[in-house]
């Protein structure tokens, strides 16, 4: 074997080191291919992927856009309305944005106001165009807002451009940063000046008189409890005075009610006119007016402003042709002394006004309350509440006080008289009693015990003999009651020989007023049987026509003309032609209140045709009263001979 | 490795002293490549330690030198094989400035397995800087003749000395780089 030159060898290395290079390079390559071609095919899916994902996130991204469109359309159609709502709308907006320290005003705030936007912020800076009782009340609104979060929400008088102050609703909100610093307050001014006017005219119309614009009977109890809570704190009195027109009533029927208006604010223009500021008046209704007057020191300063408030009103009010002359009565009762509280106060005032009222023919007057007459009230409702028990428990009886015929000289009529034993007063009269019935209408229930009570007396006086008639008195309430004739004849049924014995005595009251009621009760009574008898002719108004319209079967003198009759020529006179008109009309006479003969020899020569009195005999039980019928009923000649008569006596 | 510091050696050793010295160390060293190398291959890094020692008996010449002598001359082969590396860069603290921000990045890319030694460097003036060089293998003298290829790139020059502390190791090193002024280079 030939030696291959040291050159060769090494040539030969080399081509086999650089071809197991090249393999070497070739395999990695071929690696490498592969591993680029798998990179490719995961670039390419990831590719995909990324396209997926871009087409999910465009998709998403149209979607976006298309509702961020209608989002912006909804904003928009928004800020439209919003625009538009603010443009309607009655409430000016403003705003101050504290971090730009910049402010905004709606132009219906602007419009409102009537100032430029640089004199809108200078006066929202400086609170100068808010009215100076009312800076306090928004600087509070504001702040108590801002510091505690409290409602801003206050009603202010705002001065406009124009110069005049109108009421506003002002309200704000305010918005705070995370860390509790203010970032903006924004608000509105709603224009209530309308109906603040509508408010004042709501509240004087509900709390004032219309007609004559002083406060009614609710604000003057509001007021009226108010100074009391002061008279009492303070220590110091009030006067309260109830105020009545005398004869209002006829006023308005004689010329009409525009005439009474017109007296009426007259009065109220003249009573305000002599009082003090401090003191309060008040229209409580009709022709009754009220004053309360404070810081009063004694009683001649409270006359005097009593005689102040009367002489106001001496000049008469010229009213068309007519001269109206306002007189009133005055009561007053005092704080503390007369009431401590307004119904107490009230009450007596009014007591003490009825007693001015009693002196009212002598013109204006007033009446300071006493406390006799507080006391007096106060027995008269316990009388009227122990006479409802009275009733119940039949403490009341009858007697019976007989009349003479002159004709005859016989003793054939009483009339019958309630009397009450009280089980603590005793023996109470008629007086005491009877005018407090009518007061509190029991008069009526007493009424129908006094009917029960007498129709059974009168069957046992009938069996006595020579019985002519039993009278009744009647009040006028109780005779224009339905329930009088019902109970009357339900009596009467029981007693059916009763009825012609029996006489109503009714008064003139009666018939002022309701004449055609009054009158169909005295034809049904008429009808039963009962006669009618008018007392106390004379007295009132004693018209003469009413004697013929009504019917009645004779009167009863009142008892003050017998007792004028043997001192006054003039009341004789009187007196006889009473008597010889009622023959005329054919109606008898009675004479009540006979004491004494002359008065007897008079209305004997007047030719009365029965007479009554202590005289011949005092009011007596039913059996006394039937001894005595039954004792006289043949002395026809005893007026030749009174003396024995009167020795029975 | 990379395979391509293998070949350049290799042409390096054969461009001065001819093929039959490389064909000598490929044979001597008895390498577990057998010296079969491509620029796309990995090698283990004990064939060039290997391969450098037996260069240095061939040739006599120090180690270090030779390696240092390697680092300068790949400096300009890498930029032939990677141009982009330098573009836009002006000056040599310049690049050294993005080795481990910059081109390490770049590098991982295209090598995804490689493992790259950690550069930190420090400007301290103008013309003074230190480059921190950190590696798993003992080629902070191949660094060095890097540096001294991309002063010469730059047509600057480096005085390169290692900080005390780290001057007798080869894988943990701190060069303190003092630049000379261009101007005076052109003088």
């Amino acid at each position: 074997m030939l030696d291959i030159p040291v050159e060769i060898k090494l040539l030969n290395r080399r081509v086999a080191r650089e071809k197991s290079a090249r393999k070497q390079a070739e395999e990695i390559l071929n690696q490498k291919s592969l591993q680029l071609y798998n990179a490719n095919q995961a670039l390419q899916r990831s590719n995909q992927a990324l396209d997926q994902r871009v087409r999910e996130r465009t998709l998403e991204l149209e979607k976006a856009k298309i509702y961020a469109e209608q989002q912006a359309a909804v904003n928009k159609k928004t800020k439209e309305r919003f625009q538009l709502a603010m443009l309607a709308s009655t409430v000016g907006i403003w705003e101050k944005n504290i971090a730009e320290n910049s402010w905004y005003f709606s132009a219906r705030l602007i419009k409102f106001l009537g100032y430029s936007t640089t004199e809108l912020i200078n006066q929202f800076e400086t609170f100068s165009f808010i009215h100076p009782e009312d800076v306090n009340k928004l600087k509070k609104a504001v702040l108590g807002h801002i510091q505690y979060h409290q409602v801003f929400d206050v009603e202010c008088r705002v001065l406009t451009k124009s110069g005049t102050y109108k009421w506003f609703w002002i309200v704000g909100q305010a918005e705070w940063g995370i860390s509790g610093e203010l970032i903006r307050i924004a608000g509105s001014f709603s224009d209530i000046d309308e109906r603040i006017e509508t408010a004042k005219l709501i509240h004087k119309m509900a709390h004032f008189d219309h007609l004559t614009q002083v406060p009614n009977r609710g604000l003057f109890n509001k007021e009226l409890d108010k100074l009391l809570v002061t008279a009492k704190q303070q220590g110091s009195s009030l006067a309260v005075l109830l105020i009545d027109l005398n004869d209002f009533k006829s006023i308005n029927d004689s010329l009409g009610h525009s005439a009474g208006d017109a007296l009426l604010l007259h009065v109220a223009a003249q009573l305000k006119k002599n009082i003090h500021q401090h003191d309060l008046i008040a229209r409580l209704g009709g022709d009754e007016f009220a004053i309360v007057l404070s810081h009063l020191n004694s009683h001649p300063e409270l006359s005097s402003s009593c005689e102040k408030l009367i002489k106001g009103l001496k000049d008469p009010l010229k009213y068309n042709n007519s001269s109206l002359l306002a007189k009133i009565s005055i009561g007053v009762a005092l704080y503390p002394e007369h009431g401590l509280d307004r119904g107490e106060l009230l009450s007596n005032a009014d007591l003490a006004m009825y007693q001015a009222k009693k002196s009212k023919f002598k013109g204006s007057y007033f009446y300071i309350c006493r406390t006799e007459l507080i006391e007096r009230q106060a027995m008269r409702c316990k009388i009227a509440k122990d006479i409802y028990t009275a009733i119940k428990n039949r403490q009341f009886y009858m007697l019976f006080q007989p009349f003479v015929e002159l004709a005859t000289g016989r003793l054939n009529m009483a009339e019958s008289l309630v009397r009450w034993n009280h089980p603590v007063m005793g023996e109470l009269s008629p007086v005491d009693f009877i005018p407090i019935a009518e007061e509190s209408g029991l008069i009526i229930e007493l009424g129908e015990l006094i009917i029960e009570m007498v129709i059974p007396m009168v069957e046992q006086l009938i069996d006595a003999g020579a019985l002519k008639r039993i009278s009744i008195n009647i009040s006028a309430a109780h005779f224009l009651a339905p329930s009088f004739l019902v109970i009357l004849k339900e009596n009467l049924v029981k007693y059916p020989n009763a009825a012609q014995y029996l006489c109503i005595e009714i008064t003139e009251s009666v018939l002022i007023d309701n004449v055609e009621l009054a009158r169909s009760v005295i034809k049904e009574l008429h009808h039963l049987g009962l006669i009618v008898s008018l007392d106390d002719f004379g007295t009132g108004y004693s018209s003469l026509s009413y004697l013929q319209l009504l019917s009645v079967d004779s009167i009863k003198l009142d008892r003050t003309f017998i007792a004028d009759l043997d001192l006054n020529d003039e009341r004789r006179i009187i007196t006889k032609a009473i008597i010889e008109l009622a023959h005329s009309l054919n109606l008898s006479v009675v004479a009540e209140g006979v004491e004494n003969s002359r008065q007897l020899d008079y209305l004997i020569e007047y030719q009365c045709n029965y007479i009554q009195g202590n005289y011949f005999y005092k009011p007596m039980a039913v059996d006394e009263l039937v001894t005595v019928l039954a004792d006289c009923q043949f002395i026809a000649s005893w007026i030749k001979e009174p003396i024995i008569l009167e020795k029975r006596l | 490795m990379m395979g391509q510091i293998f070949t350049e050696l290799l042409e390096l050793v054969e461009e001065k002293f001819g093929y039959a010295v490389v064909d000598k160390l490929l044979v001597e060293c008895q390498l577990p490549s057998k010296g079969v190398y491509t620029a796309v291959g990995v090698y283990s890094h004990e064939e060039l330690l290997i391969l450098v020692k037996q260069l240095s008996v061939e040739v006599d010449i120090p180690v270090n030198d030779l390696i240092r002598i390697f680092g300068e001359a790949m400096f300009s082969q890498l930029i032939k094989i990677h141009p982009e590396i330098v573009i836009n860069i002006e000056s040599s603290f310049d690049l050294l400035s993005k080795i481990d921000g910059y081109i390490h990045v770049e590098v991982f890319k295209l090598y995804p397995s490689a493992q790259l030694p950690v550069f930190s460097y420090r400007r301290i003036s103008e013309n003074h800087a230190y480059l921190h060089y950190q590696s798993n293998r003992p080629f902070a003298n191949f660094a060095e003749g890097l540096l001294l290829g991309c002063a010469a790139y730059f047509n600057e020059t480096f005085e390169i000395c290692r900080t005390p502390a780290t001057a007798h190791s080869e894988t943990d090193v701190i060069f303190d780089i003092t630049r000379k002024p261009i101007e005076s280079v052109h003088a």
